[in-house]
């Protein structure tokens, strides 16, 4: 019997349904797969298949199926079926595994995916989709060169570098890792593997948001003294009373890395971005976004030491929910420029940069600008031009191919995701505090930096 | 069963009689309100109530201590206190597991030396093991790796990877030995775990113990220490940078270069090179120029992306050399490079890049177009003013890719000399590189360019070269340019030239600051102008607006030549502001020719529609009631009204009620202005507002508005604020389970009727009584999942008495109002055997969580006794019959399909699309047969069709399958042509390839379009096959202003919306592979179609989609 609970846990383990060993990786999976596979199998040695990238060739064209890149998507909740539906549509790749521990998600998304390519199994070019509870068996898949990764947050860094380390590409969706500790290892397995990995930071493909930042890079505002954030606010959740679980889910793939607590069905879907287990909260998961584009059109904010941070949060008093509801945070650098981070009660949704000459407000919705003259800028020979992607899943399919780093590369998610944590730990320790980048530790306050690293369930390890 | 729990759970804490059970409200609602507030707790009382913790009772203390632990780090002595109180709880015997689990948790935030010793205590014990060694290993310091390195020689199994995972996270060089002693271990968990331990350390000893390890290493555990050794060199090789420490450099190096260079798969020798890469110096140039010939492609790919780490000149150097060597795919990649290289570079032009310079002018000639484009593309990265000319001779002769290439360098190209050598080019040579060279004036936004815009503008025989200097002058002409424009444009004579410099003219005019400063040309300009040349010159003064402008235009109103005069008037009834509204009123009271005074009442009415200050608007409709007598101008009047609020307002609309000719517009103004009158709901109110009859009558309008073509509305329900609808003995709708409620603040997101509902948690029931046996049904509703993402309901009909439910509509999840998204809403038609039984249930169930919850509903009858033919086959499931096509009388010419069939219920396809075939068939060269079934394009022949037109969408049904993008898609690609008609650009909602196809399509998160009404549509490109000589007209429409899409589309008509002053597109054509697409949003209805220019549009867009000459006399 696998011992992937803590020890002596009264509160029954998964059951006899625990065949898989005892180590964290899954080698040798294959050999008792049985034939699905067995036809691919002699491609395992090559990574991504490369092929003359089709848009730098000027070719048009559906990509032929030998070159099409095949993805395993990994957590199948609603932002992964979303991207499931997209890359069913998308040239160039083929699904060829789901993954979740929710079995009906899974089921469902394996159906969907056999639907969508009913049409290539006819023609004998799609050979099925494999539906698991473990990731590892995805990784061990030879025929399938990337993964999505929309599992909760206490996933994101363990997953991602398994994936790396199994030679895959990564999607990876926000945030990138739970403790700003995991996201540097991630970020040096990813960079040590030399894969490429785009965060789902998917604003960044938007043009208003390239273009805000471009502004705000180019001087169009003059000297930048403040960026304002508004993100949806937290939420409370109800106590909840442990129960069974159902035979259809296998919680301790659920639960992963994340400490031991036992199962009940309102977490398991949605609520867990509520629970500091799992997910840091709006503060985090959303926040990040718009945090991103900040650091995007302001890089100061993001580099050197001194950045001197200070806020408060609302946090719920009662129930299973434990991240805050409201926040409000400043981040000041050494020269003064403040990034003002708050839920959208306070700063209005998305991102402002304001500079001494005017000011830039973008959303997912629109742009505006004071003055709004600004909005018809045109970057002459010599501007700083920032990354140029219309389309999130497009440019990594492309990046995969070409080696390119993508347009929301790790070190960006680290960054991003960093901060929203920084920001949140001075609100949970209620005192100022100061930043420093290249470490990536606090100034003068060990104490505070233990809030940066959690040590994960056994037999979890990065 | 789960659901069911979860129920007998939210009920013990209270909750269950709010459908939200998640929601708090700021700051924070308690989650559990107790029958009793529990009192305050103090640190005391929550640490003994911890002790006694399980996971089934309420979190509360959990929170207050998660908290009071967190707070307390700030000082050394409460960090103390926090630590003592929760190794109390770790100490005593009688404390929970639960309790002491959490203690584990957070202790390592507060805890010291002495809590280390206590946390050793409790790996003995099995239940406390594996809480304990995730504890020592959060806390920082030597203390927690002693007892770590202690254990680690007894421990055995899962206890002993605990400890390797524990030991490797801390990189405890100290254990690196008694780690490596695992290394053999023949449980694959422990040497796994040691091997991600040992490299995580990095020191040459853990690298010494790798590389012996690997050497006997077999499969998996080959692969463990190949990854391992790959951690291990990048951990030394950053020790060895951050301290200058060459030796582990060089070890690093070394161990990378073992794995590089050995017979393994890409990945692994990929990254070995980027290990290599990264530690730098000579060691990363030689690893990448290696992998540069590389036999693996991917390899190569990694090691071009490679060379942006290798720095200086030194490097650029070796790139231009190597350039000629690569193949045509590598070539592209590495063009890119020394792109982004030179562009990132401060100074562009040091003798680095004059040597990237000449290796990438040789690229130039390499035959492949796609090497050609990225060459020009990285010329604009590294290249001089001496490559303007050639830049620019590209631009103007090369296919599409290669093209816009060059046009990206010109407008980038940074440096000396090159604005001068552009302005050279604009200067002389032949006209097609002198458009260019002026374009790229206007993108590189040069100044100084005004002089030589204007002689070309003023050229008379180079019209291409006119327009391209007029189009740039708009874009960047200055205020010292605007007096010879206005000059220009006075004398002009062709009309296409005249509309670009009426263009340039406005748009440089705006630039100027002082207004007399503005209007003064003109001025100067209207003595001894011509009558066209004067009506240019009105339009001119109209789009700058203001009292200046004014004074010069009102001479003009009292000219001798007719021409002038109607041209005075119509300039002054599109005048940008106020300032012309008295003179309007008096012509509209005064004019001699009706229709002046008609275009006069228009644009006073228009003015005072825009008029910001309410009183003032309302000043301004009254004075004009007298003088609006015909309907549309009352309907304009009543619009403007509807926008007010007040007694006054309400007074003059009601005057209206009794006029036959705009009856249903005075009650719906006066609707709107009672309604604004009443106070905004409180946000967060938790009881459910009564219902409201004046929103209920606006609803019931919108739904009848949007009947199904056919039928009608006959009873409306706003669940929550009502329960029961309809009048005895006519059909009606009551809630027979559920339960009224209302989401407070929820009317901040939507509007508050689907913020009221009725829920239940298991299913909510409707009956619907009263129907007539002969008719059909349609059951209509709207959902939203306001406060979660989780529910998901299916909804089924039954029979009243006793009988299967039959399901309407499978299970759906609804839209969350957690996540942004706007309530639902949706329609199906009920059974007409159920119907027949004169009352039918009407149930909604719950196929998630946490309850099931209903916004509205609605039925629609069929106007006919027998049911609507587009409802039988739905309804009785019989299979729908092949789709017929309707042909063409017309025999020969190209074949054109108009695929409509479906739409939104306020789109009446069925009228529409005989006329649209009528204004196309004007073209005696197409013939047009039509299909009243998009599906036809999944199993119909496409092969005789030069052109589609796509008049449809697909709201709340289906859109065909897969194959029909496929065939669309292809039809299009390979060089037919494709038409989009109105709300076209709506179908395939969840097809993203669409957009490209499309252009622009449908995004419901905007605004969907102006209120239907008379606007203009201004003509972009008068020069466009498709819009030449067409002039501005008026149309009555939908203004969309809904579109998004980002891909290039080439604007040829479009028009400025009434409610935000913005321009949108109505008209635009776009390549797609070969072929070519039309796309107009005009059309909403047969009205809309009247106009000749709308006609002229469709039917020239369908000509040249066809590829033929739209305007060429057939």
């Amino acid at each position: 019997m696998a011992v992937l609970h803590e020890s002596g846990d009264a509160g029954s383990p998964p059951g006899d349904q625990v065949t898989r060993g005892r180590g964290v990786t899954r080698r040798g999976f294959l050999a008792g797969a049985g034939g699905a596979v067995a036809g691919v199998a002699a491609g395992a040695a090559m990574a991504a298949p490369y092929i003359v990238p089709a848009s730098a060739l000027g070719a048009g064209g559906a990509t032929p199926p030998s070159d099409r890149i095949g993805i395993g998507s990994i957590g199948l909740g609603s932002r992964g079926t979303q991207h499931l539906k997209g890359l069913l549509q998308a040239d160039g790749v083929e699904i060829r595994a789901v993954c979740d521990p929710q079995q009906p998600k899974c089921e469902a998304a394996r159906d969907r995916a056999a639907k969508a390519y009913a049409g290539r199994a006819q023609r004998g070019s799609f050979r099925g989709c494999l539906a698991t509870a473990d990731f590892r068996e995805v990784l061990d898949r030879p025929d399938v060169d990337a993964v999505v990764i929309a599992a909760p947050e206490n996933w994101h860094a363990l997953v991602a570098a398994f994936a790396a380390r199994a030679g895959k590409d990564i999607y990876c969706e926000k945030a990138l890792s739970l403790t700003v500790a995991e996201g540097r290892a991630l970020v040096d397995t990813v960079r040590r593997t030399g894969r490429i990995l785009q965060v789902g930071t998917q604003q960044r493909s938007g043009r208003n948001f390239r273009f805000a930042c471009e502004l705000a890079r180019n001087g169009y505002l003059g000297r930048l003294t403040r960026v304002e954030v508004g993100v949806p606010g937290g939420r409370a959740l109800p106590n909840v009373a442990p129960e069974p679980v159902p035979p259809d889910i296998d919680y301790d793939l659920w639960l992963g890395p994340a400490p031991y607590t036992p199962y009940n069905p309102l977490k398991v879907s949605f609520n867990w971005y509520f629970i500091y287990d799992y997910c840091i909260g709006w503060i985090q998961s959303w926040g990040v976004h718009h945090v991103d584009i900040a650091l995007w059109g302001a890089p100061s904010l993001g580099q050197g030491a001194g950045l001197q941070v200070e806020g408060s949060a609302v946090f719920p008093d009662d129930g299973i929910a434990n991240t805050s509801i409201t926040w409000d945070v400043r981040c000041t650098t050494p020269d003064g420029l403040v990034l003002h981070f708050t839920d959208n009660r306070k700063n209005p949704q998305g991102c402002r940069f304001i500079g001494e000459k005017g000011w830039v407000h973008v959303t997912r919705g629109g742009i505006r600008a004071e003055p709004a003259s600004l909005l018809t800028v045109a970057l002459g020979p010599g501007a700083i031009r920032l990354y140029e992607s219309n389309e999130h899943h497009g440019n990594w399919i492309e990046c995969m191919r070409t080696r390119r780093d993508p347009v929301a590369p790790i070190e960006a998610g680290h960054a991003a995701t960093g901060l929203t944590i920084v920001c949140d730990i001075a609100t949970r320790l209620g005192r100022k505090l100061t930043w420093n980048w290249p470490t990536e530790t606090f100034e003068n306050d060990p104490a505070a930096d233990r809030m940066l690293s959690r040590a994960m369930r056994n037999p979890w390890r990065l | 069963m789960i659901r069911h729990t979860l129920l007998v759970t939210l009920l013990a804490t209270g909750l269950a009689a709010a459908p939200v059970a998640a929601r708090a409200a700021a700051p924070v609602a308690p989650a559990a309100p107790a029958a009793e507030p529990a009192p305050a707790l103090t640190p005391d009382a929550a640490f003994a109530a911890l002790k006694s913790y399980t996971y089934d009772q309420p979190a509360r203390v959990l929170r207050y201590l998660e908290a009071y632990i967190q707070r307390a780090t700030g000082s050394a002595e409460d960090r103390r206190d926090a630590a003592g109180r929760l190794a109390a709880v770790l100490r005593d015997p009688d404390a929970t597991l639960d309790a002491k689990r959490f203690a584990c948790q957070w202790l390592p935030l507060v805890a010291g030396n002495e809590q280390v010793l206590l946390l050793e205590q409790m790996l003995d014990d099995e239940k406390t093991l594996e809480m304990a060694r995730r504890a020592l290993q959060a806390i920082p310091g030597e203390a927690s790796l002693e007892v770590l390195r202690e254990v680690l020689g007894g421990a055995k199994g899962d206890h002993l990877v605990g400890i390797l995972n524990a030991l490797g996270a801390q990189r405890d060089a100290a254990s690196a030995g008694s780690i490596a002693a695992h290394l053999e271990s023949k449980d694959q968990a422990v040497s796994a775990a040691a091997a991600a331990a040992i490299g995580e350390i990095g020191t040459i000893e853990a690298a010494d113990a790798l590389t012996a390890a690997a050497k006997s290493a077999q499969g998996d555990r080959a692969e463990t220490l190949l990854a391992a050794r790959l951690r291990c060199a990048q951990r030394l090789g950053e020790t060895g940078l951050a301290h200058i420490d060459a030796p582990r450099c060089e070890r690093a190096v070394a161990m990378l270069s073992e794995i590089f260079s050995a017979d393994l798969p890409a990945r692994w020798r990929i990254a070995a090179m980027m290990g290599i890469v990264r530690i730098g110096g000579e060691w990363g140039a030689w690893a990448v120029l290696e992998a540069l010939e590389d036999k693996n492609p991917t390899v190569r790919a990694a090691a071009i992306q490679a060379t942006r780490r290798i720095p200086g000149k030194a490097g650029t150097e070796k790139l231009v050399g190597i350039l000629p060597t690569l193949t045509p795919r590598d070539q592209v990649l590495m063009l890119g490079v020394l792109a982004d290289r030179a562009g990132a570079a401060d100074r562009p032009l040091d003798r680095e890049y004059a040597d990237a310079r000449l290796g990438v002018l040789k690229m130039l000639d390499a035959g492949a177009a796609a090497v050609c484009a990225a060459a020009v593309r990285a010329l604009g990265a590294v290249g001089s003013a001496d490559d303007v000319p050639r830049l620019v001779a590209i631009a103007a002769s090369s296919e599409k890719a290669v093209r816009d290439a060059a046009r990206e360098a010109l407008a980038r190209l940074n440096a000396g000399g090159v604005g001068a050598a552009v302005i050279a080019a604009a200067r002389q040579g032949e006209p097609a590189t002198r458009v260019e060279a002026i374009r790229a004036l206007a993108a590189r936004r040069s100044e100084g360019a005004g002089e030589v815009l204007l002689a070309a503008a003023a050229e008379g025989n180079a019209p291409a070269v006119r327009a391209a200097a007029l189009a740039a002058l708009a874009e960047i002409g200055r205020p010292d340019d605007y007096a010879r424009l206005v000059g220009l444009l006075a004398g002009v004579d062709d009309a296409n030239v005249a509309a670009s410099a009426e263009r340039a003219a406005v748009a440089v005019g705006q630039r100027v600051a002082e207004a007399k400063a503005r209007v003064e040309p003109v001025r100067k300009a209207m003595a001894g102008a011509s009558p066209g040349a004067a009506e240019r010159l009105l339009d001119v003064l109209a789009a700058f607006g203001g009292a200046e402008a004014l004074e010069v235009l009102r001479p003009c109103l009292k000219a001798d030549d007719t021409a002038v005069r109607t041209a005075a008037v119509r300039a002054l009834s599109r005048w940008l502001d106020a300032s012309a509204a008295d003179a309007l009123l008096a012509l509209a009271r005064e004019a001699g020719a009706p229709v002046h005074r008609q275009l006069a009442l228009r644009g006073y009415l228009r003015l005072a529609g825009q008029t910001k200050d309410a009183s003032a608007r309302l000043r301004m409709f009254s004075a004009a009631k007298d003088v609006a007598t015909t309907a549309d101008a009352k309907k304009m009047l009543l619009a403007g009204l509807a926008g007010l609020s007040g007694p006054e307002a309400l007074a003059m609309a009601q005057t209206f009620l009794d006029d036959p000719e705009v009856k249903p517009e005075a009650q719906a103004a006066v609707t709107r202005i009672r309604a604004a009158a009443k106070p905004k709901p409180q946000p967060k109110r938790a009881a459910v507002p009564p219902a409201d009859p004046d929103r209920l009558a606006a609803r019931r309008k919108e739904l009848a508005d949007a009947a199904p073509y056919g039928f009608h509305l006959v009873c409306y329900m706003d669940c929550g604020p009502q329960t029961a609808t309809g009048e005895k003995g006519k059909p009606g709708l009551r809630v027979t389970s559920g339960a009224p409620y209302f989401w407070g603040g929820s009317d901040a997101a939507a509007d508050v009727r689907y913020g009221t509902i009725v829920f239940t948690d298991r299913e909510v029931v409707f009956e619907a009584a009263g129907l007539d046996p002969k008719r059909a049904y349609r059951l209509g509703f709207s959902w939203w999942d306001y406060d979660h993402a989780t529910r998901a309901q299916s909804v089924w009909a039954a029979p009243l008495k006793e009988g299967r439910p039959v399901r309407l509509m499978e299970t759906a999840r609804l839209p969350s109002g957690a996540q942004g998204q706007k309530p639902a809403e949706k329609a199906v038609p009920l059974p007409h055997d159920l119907t027949a039984a004169g009352s039918v249930r009407v149930l909604f169930r719950n196929e998630a969580q946490p309850n099931v919850v209903v916004s509205e509903v609605w039925l629609w009858e069929s106007d006919t006794a027998s049911a609507p033919a587009d409802a039988a086959p739905e309804a009785s499931g019989e299979a729908a019959a092949e789709p017929k096509v309707h042909r063409s009388s017309r025999s020969g010419g190209a074949r054109v399909l108009l695929v409509t069939g479906i739409d939104h219920p306020g789109h009446k396809w069925r009228e529409t699309a005989p006329v649209l075939r009528e204004a196309i068939e004007k073209d005696e060269r197409l013939a047009v047969d039509i299909v009243e079934d998009p599906g036809w394009l999944e199993t119909g022949d496409l092969a005789p069709y030069k052109v589609v037109v796509h008049h449809w969408m697909d709201w709340k049904v289906p859109p065909p399958g897969p194959k029909a993008r496929t065939n669309l898609d292809r039809f299009v690609r390979g060089g037919r042509g494709l038409v989009l008609v109105h709300f076209g650009c709506g179908a395939w909602q969840d097809w993203p390839g669409f957009v490209q196809l499309a252009g622009r399509v449908w995004d419901p998160d905007l605004r969907a379009h102006d209120p239907r009404g008379t606007f203009t549509v201004d003509i972009v490109d008068a020069e466009h096959p498709i819009t030449r000589g067409l002039k501005a007209f008026e149309t009555t429409d939908e203004l969309y202003t809904c579109l998004a899409g980002a891909r290039e589309i080439h604007v040829l008509a479009k028009a400025t919306s009434k409610v935000d002053q913005k321009d949108y597109p109505m008209a635009f054509v776009l390549t797609y592979g070969q072929g070519r697409v039309f796309h107009c949003v005009l059309g909403h209805d047969v009205k809309a179609f009247e106009p000749e220019p709308v006609k002229t549009l469709y039917r020239r867009g369908a000509a040249w989609a066809a590829g033929l000459d739209p305007t060429a006399k057939p």
